[in-house]
């Protein structure tokens, strides 16, 4: 939950896991961080996004977004293909609605800023996954999710189908209430935006439209 | 064996703690789903279901994943007034062993 403000520079107002039989989903609702990209451009910025994992080979991320009022529907959809025993060749497309009544060569122009937003957000998460490590044993707090659980869901892709069990299987919630952290990102907002008006800081991206934008 | 399974024995022990330990049974107060809870802390829940309480739940049974339902996040509203209603009445502990 908390790597939506440190690695995609939004608040997540809203935070849902659920695991059940073969799909692994992530419900998450966002508004941007306006300290991060551009004046208030990304506090202007809404994200509702659904993401589920149908098995390890492919996930689909549905996106409403809400910017400044203009309101459309992104889907992401990103695959990974085994290429040996550490390594998998990951592919992902995006496609963006094309908005009612408006010409052929804006909605293109909107389709290509979107990709190329929701594109870099994800490759924000890629860069995490290209320097990591599995670690079998992880010194965890409850804090850090569900690992445990995850890993027990995906276990059930490295086995036998006779040797399924069924608590891999079987329906897991976990939700957390992000009203706490968001107090506590809130204020450490309030200081940064307080120190880059001090110092004429215009912030990590020029004003205007937000750079980039992630569900996952 | 993938890497990621658990082998030793104090790493199964810490999968134990993180998915089964401190798990309160909760029963609707609208259906016969008996399901496990946990809650860290007030602003967290998580809920373990079993097949069993799952086809108890008129809420979410015959819900297919397969089907490419959008909405399998979404919570049961009666589970969860249960959920809340145990927590006030003292009967699921609030709070998490790691300390917050």
């Amino acid at each position: 939950m908390a790597h939506f403000y440190y690695v995609h520079f939004a608040f997540p107002t809203s935070f849902r896991n659920v695991f059940e039989d073969h799909t692994a989903t992530q419900f998450m609702e966002s508004k941007g961080r306006p300290d991060k990209a551009g004046g208030y451009g990304d506090a202007e910025l809404f994200l509702k996004s659904e993401a589920t994992y149908y098995g390890p080979a492919y996930m689909i991320n549905w996106l409403d977004t809400d910017y400044k009022g203009f309101r459309t529907e992104v889907v992401l959809v990103n695959c990974h293909v085994p290429t040996g025993p550490d390594s998998f060749l990951l592919q992902y497309g995006i496609t963006v609605k094309k908005p009612e009544g408006l010409d052929d060569k804006t909605a293109d122009y909107i389709a290509k800023k979107y990709a190329t937003m929701f594109g870099e957000g994800f490759l924000q998460d890629v860069h995490i996954w290209k320097n990591k490590v599995p670690v079998q044993n992880p010194l965890l707090c409850e804090e850090d999710g569900p690992v445990y659980q995850l890993r027990r869901w995906y276990e059930q892709f490295y086995v036998d189908v006779a040797d399924v069990r069924p608590e891999m299987r079987d329906r897991f919630e976990f939700e957390v209430d992000t009203t706490k952290a968001n107090e506590f990102w809130q204020a450490e907002v309030a200081d940064n935006l307080r120190r880059m008006a001090e110092e004429g800081d215009q912030g990590d991206a020029p004003a205007g439209d937000p750079q980039i934008m992630s569900g996952t | 064996m993938s890497s990621f399974v658990p082998t030793r024995p104090e790493t199964l022990e810490d999968q134990r703690l993180y998915t089964e330990a401190r798990l309160v049974e909760v029963a609707c107060l609208d259906c016969t789903a008996t399901v496990g809870v946990k809650k860290n802390s007030e602003h967290h829940t998580s809920v373990q279901w079993s097949s069993a309480a799952l086809r108890a739940c008129p809420e979410l049974c015959g819900h297919d994943p397969s089907a490419g339902r959008r909405d399998v996040h979404r919570a049961c509203p009666r589970l969860m007034a249960s959920i809340d209603a145990a927590v006030r009445a003292g009967d699921v502990p609030v709070g998490a062993h790691d300390g917050y």
